[in-house]
């Protein structure tokens, strides 16, 4: 019995002490990045999303791709500010909306706005399908104007996504690097505002993933998530008349697919993307489980990148390593979490033996709370630093958040494997909903 | 691809590691003794401490004289010692012994150096906790080995896997065909 006890602590230790070296080194390796671009942590923390073209140098000639399904309450907005360009062109993917998006991306987006239209049973196929009928489009559409392939870029775009203002200026000068193949944004929730699960996706994904996406810029594996998406064009020609995958994260697809054929993948601090945060945990539930599926079926591709002789080793290991996080991570963290709990209950009289007075407990629980909690310190400080406007209650919230939003992790990758392990494969799309009319950009 | 280790040499050198983990953990207890004979010599070697040998207990410890004369013994447990710990080590340089891209030469390298860093710092929490026992009793000695002795075995854990990586992708051990290979800019499908 000791000996198995034994067992499965070593299993957690050793668990905690790999997602701890991960976690720790993209952490400081994002901030390290940061500084090594001439910025901050605050960096974009106060920044608006209504003119990404200001400063443009139009030095590419690029075209968003906007795929969409019933659509009609965001695209309108997401089209007016994308139809500014010089040299930019938008194409709205209907796929078979019942309602009135392809009108409304029409009527707001202009002559540079194109609406391809998908019809059943074509249409609905998932978002890499909408994807590769679009490219078909642009492909022509290069031809036809006569346009370099090599001077231009794809960017993906959620129907809800909105670019920051001068995002082009500084994405653009990303791609005279030759061997930059794609590139993805910061991404910021826009109701982050709205209740707390909008507030600690706004936590996650500015705060966390932000800053360890800026470190991934060291591998050259930064991955793209479909929302400020910019690919090389002719990196995507590489992979076929269809570059986007049926996978469920067809993004992350993407990025195994590019990084497999020697492209890096970059991001900069000087731009972001905002989207709307799910409102409801179902909701919530559904697009993470997606997520995670997604994410677990694309380790089975680990040993695409291995295989590569040209990829260095660092970008090989770096990729594996964000490819295993469900399986090394949270499919085993779900058990040994609660195994971990219950030892400290069960052992507590020898876990918390220095207890022996009041001020023996107050020091001791305090020293114990900052080792325990550190990852959770260092992500409070790191969300309210982000972002000077979100005051210390509310990062300090979100920043142990995690110990109930841990659930939401095991519940989504469980789900996950359920439905891997049925054959399920089929695409729950994220619903949205009308934006709430903005208020005017407050300064830092 | 030239270059590369056979594969039947990648999957020996991978059985060799399964091997020594399995062992390590049948021989935990030799493992222990082991520990403690090393702590023994250290604790004496660095405060010059009067320890007795390995027979003096029944149970894998450390034996040793404090300056009030006092007699103490640090039993080295399953959970105190590295054995476990260790196999699982092993078992990740096992894992990485298979990757074809990474010599089996340069894993066992990284393996055996992140093993003597684990060895290493369960000794320094070892003696410590014998000093800290020594000098400032049996309360501080619960906040050193319920808490400290935890905290510095997590992140000594740590940072001999960030180590253990280190040496497997440092450059130069890769099967690179060309160091300018990477994208083809422009060629098409």
């Amino acid at each position: 019995m000791n000996a198995f006890v034994a067992i499965v602590n070593t299993v957690a230790v050793m668990v905690i002490a790999l997602s701890l070296v991960y976690f720790l080194t993209a952490m400081i390796a994002g901030i390290h990045e940061l500084r090594r671009a001439g910025a901050a942590l605050p960096v974009q923390g106060d920044a608006v999303y209504e003119r990404p073209f200001d400063r443009e140098p139009g030095s590419f000639d690029v075209y968003f791709l906007v795929p969409c399904l019933n659509e009609e309450a965001v695209i309108g907005p997401t089209v007016r500010a994308l139809a500014g360009g010089r040299r930019s062109t938008t194409i709205v993917i209907d796929d078979g909306s019942d309602d009135d998006t392809a009108l409304i991306a029409e009527r707001e987006g202009g002559p540079a706005t194109t609406v391809l239209r998908r019809t059943l049973p074509d249409a609905r196929q998932g978002k890499g399908a909408a994807l590769n009928a679009a490219f078909g489009l642009v492909l022509d559409l290069v031809a036809e104007r006569g346009q370099d392939p090599e001077r231009v870029l794809v960017c993906v775009m959620d129907a809800d996504g909105r670019l920051s203002d001068g995002a082009l200026a500084s994405i653009l000068p990303l791609f005279e690097d030759p061997t930059v193949g794609g590139s993805q944004l910061a991404v910021r929730i826009r109701n982050r505002d709205q209740n707390f699960l909008t507030r600690f996706q706004d936590f996650q994904f500015w705060s966390m993933s932000a800053v360890t996406q800026f470190g991934r810029r060291k591998t050259g594996t930064v991955s793209l998530g479909g929302n400020g998406q910019f690919t090389r064009l002719t990196a995507l020609r590489e992979l076929g008349t269809e570059p986007w995958s049926a996978s469920l994260t067809e993004d992350l697809d993407l990025a195994i697919s590019l990084v497999a054929n020697g492209w890096r993948l970059e991001t900069t601090p000087d731009a972001s993307v905002d989207q709307q945060g799910v409102e409801s945990l179902r909701r919530l539930v559904v697009q993470r489980r997606r997520w995670y599926q997604g994410h677990m079926t694309a380790g089975g591709r680990i040993g695409e990148v291995w295989s590569n002789p040209s990829i260095p080793h660092a970008r090989a290991l770096e990729v594996s390593a964000y490819l295993s996080v469900p399986w090394l991570f949270d499919l085993p963290w779900s058990i040994l979490w609660h195994w971990t709990l219950a030892s400290l209950v069960l052992r507590a009289d020898s876990q918390f033996a220095w207890a022996t007075s009041v001020p023996a407990a107050l020091i001791g629980g305090f020293l114990w709370y900052l080792v325990t909690f550190a990852p959770a310190i260092f992500t409070t400080i790191v969300y309210h630093r982000r972002d000077r406007r979100i005051g210390w209650p509310t990062a300090i919230l979100m920043g142990h958040a995690f110990v109930v939003m841990n659930y939401l992790s095991f519940v989504c990758a469980w789900g996950a494997l359920i439905r891997m392990v049925r054959g399920r494969t089929g695409w729950d799309k994220t619903t949205r909903t009308a934006d709430e009319p903005r208020p005017a950009a407050t300064p830092a | 691809m030239t270059g590369r280790t056979p594969r039947t040499v990648r999957v020996l050198t991978s059985l060799v590691l399964v091997a020594g983990a399995v062992a390590l953990v049948a021989g935990e207890h030799i493992g222990r003794q082991v520990e403690s004979s090393i702590a023994r010599w250290l604790l004496h070697a660095l405060t010059g401490a009067t320890v007795l040998p390995a027979g003096a207990s029944t149970v894998p410890a450390v034996v040793f004289q404090s300056g009030d004369l006092q007699w103490n013994v640090l039993e080295i447990t399953v959970e105190c010692a590295v054995a476990y710990v260790l196999a699982a080590l092993v078992m990740l340089g096992a894992a990485l012994a298979l990757v074809p891209r990474f010599g089996p030469l340069r894993v066992v390298l990284a393996t055996a150096v992140g093993a003597a860093l684990l060895v290493l710092v369960n000794q320094v929490r070892i003696v410590l906790l014998a000093l800290v026992l020594a000098h400032g009793g049996v309360g501080p000695f619960e906040w050193a080995h319920s808490f400290a002795g935890s905290v510095v075995s997590l992140f000594g854990l740590a940072a001999t896997l960030f180590v253990v990586f280190l040496i497997v992708i440092r450059p130069g051990t890769g099967r690179r065909t060309s160091p300018q290979a990477g994208p083809t800019p422009g060629v098409q499908a």
